[in-house]
């Protein structure tokens, strides 16, 4: 997949019915993407590291009322370049991203499966929200992604995850999980902004491989649940065909159930229907953000209960 | 803390730590020591982690000599220690990761280009 630089957002045009004030949505991909990081709770305290920063003049706010660790740094150009990065600090991570590891909800001492984990942002942020204590098994594929993975994890002090190697369809079905995290491949229009690297690609043949291959990832997360256990199934893309058609597929094929999200950002319920294909009524519990009303990477979630 | 080869590995104790043994691993935890030659050397992120633990050897470091050691350079030390590996502190309380002492000089062992990339 070889994405290629573009400043024509009319490949977006086909979801002018679905995403609300759709003038606002194209004027936001426009814009260059905001900064935002993540502060490391594992190796710092996330008052402090604001402290510091705002004494060095480095303008930051936090994006949600209460939580020292979600970060918008505006104007601020490379956040690696910081100290605190080297120090494995903060993190420089959409802030959608940081919602899906929020939404999945991990307890402290529980035992988590990130099937598509590299480059480890999701996975880090997962072991922080659970102190770095019980066992996060960060599956990743491709043997050129899983040494990023494993450098963020060691950056940012990460003790209680293992790097494993399997085809996320394909992972062992030896034990079950209290969480999974299902961030799968996707066409990643949710990325695409203004001088971004992601400007919208397509690649002919691939798609209908993707398609496959996000359905079969969402019913093995599902399989590798305990009951009770709870799945995100998540997308940084708009097409219904790699969200609500996915989740779909799992709940025609499997005893699931879709837990409601309320994070404290805006977010628009998960379509009914799309190109003739009507839903399951539970998917209004799935949510969408949308980069115009988050200022973030677009992105699809969906929160999934085993009975 | 587990062994492979050359390498020593820490993670944090779990009663979920058994499971993993059913897959196949890659990489576990944080590297905390690799042996090189006939020495085990710590790794910078295990002295990032445990740097506030340290009760010795440890080299305090100006941003002048910071910025000295990015460069390659290194600085003269006056600690009464044998030559050896020390812990790299800067302004008295950031625990920035490994450094060897050899013949009272003070060199980096981090990679130049993490250091390069810090700006202070």
């Amino acid at each position: 997949m070889s994405p290629h630089r573009t400043e024509n957002f009319d490949a977006f045009d086909k979801y002018r019915d679905i995403i609300p004030d759709f003038g606002l949505f194209l004027d936001s991909l426009k814009q260059s993407l905001p900064t935002h990081f993540r502060v490391n709770s594992i190796k710092c305290d996330p008052s402090l590291v604001m402290e510091k920063l705002l004494s060095r003049q480095i303008p930051v706010k936090r994006v949600r009322e209460g939580d020292n660790t979600l970060i918008a740094a505006p104007g601020l150009g490379n956040p690696g370049k910081l100290l605190e990065y080297a120090l494995g600090y903060i993190h420089p991570q959409a802030l959608t991203s940081c919602l899906a590891s929020i939404a999945l909800g991990v307890k402290a001492e529980s035992f988590v499966l990130d099937l598509c984990a590299s480059p480890g942002g999701k996975t880090s942020h997962l072991a922080q929200l659970m102190d770095n204590t019980g066992l996060v098994i960060a599956n990743e594929l491709y043997s050129g992604r899983r040494i990023p993975l494993g450098h963020t994890l060691a950056r940012l002090g990460v003790m209680n995850t293992v790097i494993t190697g399997y085809p996320a369809q394909e992972f062992p079905l030896k034990h079950s999980f209290d969480y999974v995290l299902a961030d799968v491949p996707c066409s990643g229009e949710g990325r695409v902004r203004l001088g971004s690297p992601f400007s919208y690609y397509e690649e002919k043949g691939f798609r209908p491989r993707l398609l496959n291959l996000q359905k079969r990832v969402i019913l093995r997360g599902f399989d590798l649940l305990k009951g009770g256990g709870e799945m995100v199934y998540s997308t940084c893309t708009y097409d219904p065909a790699e969200n609500e058609a996915v989740v779909q597929h799992l709940l025609e094929n499997r005893n699931a159930d879709l837990l409601p999200i309320h994070l404290g950002f805006h977010q628009e319920p998960g379509l009914r229907s799309w190109k003739g294909e009507n839903y399951d009524p539970r998917m209004e519990s799935t949510v969408r953000f949308y980069p115009h009303t988050v200022d973030s990477v677009g992105f699809f979630m969906a929160r999934v209960r085993k009975g | 803390m587990l062994e492979t080869g050359q390498s020593w590995w820490l993670i944090r104790r779990s009663s979920h730590l058994g499971l993993a043994s059913a897959f196949k691993v890659f990489a576990c935890g944080i590297k905390a020591f690799q042996r090189v030659g006939r020495f085990v050397k710590p790794t910078t992120r295990l002295m990032q982690l445990f740097g506030p633990k340290a009760t010795g050897s440890i080299v305090e470091l100006t941003v002048e000599e910071f910025r000295s050691l990015a460069k390659g350079e290194g600085i003269p030390s006056n600690l009464q220690i044998e030559d050896g590996y020390v812990l790299l502190r800067l302004n008295r309380k950031y625990d920035l990761g490994l450094g060897l002492l050899m013949r009272g000089v003070v060199r980096s062992q981090m990679r130049k280009s993490d250091l390069q990339q810090i700006s202070i």
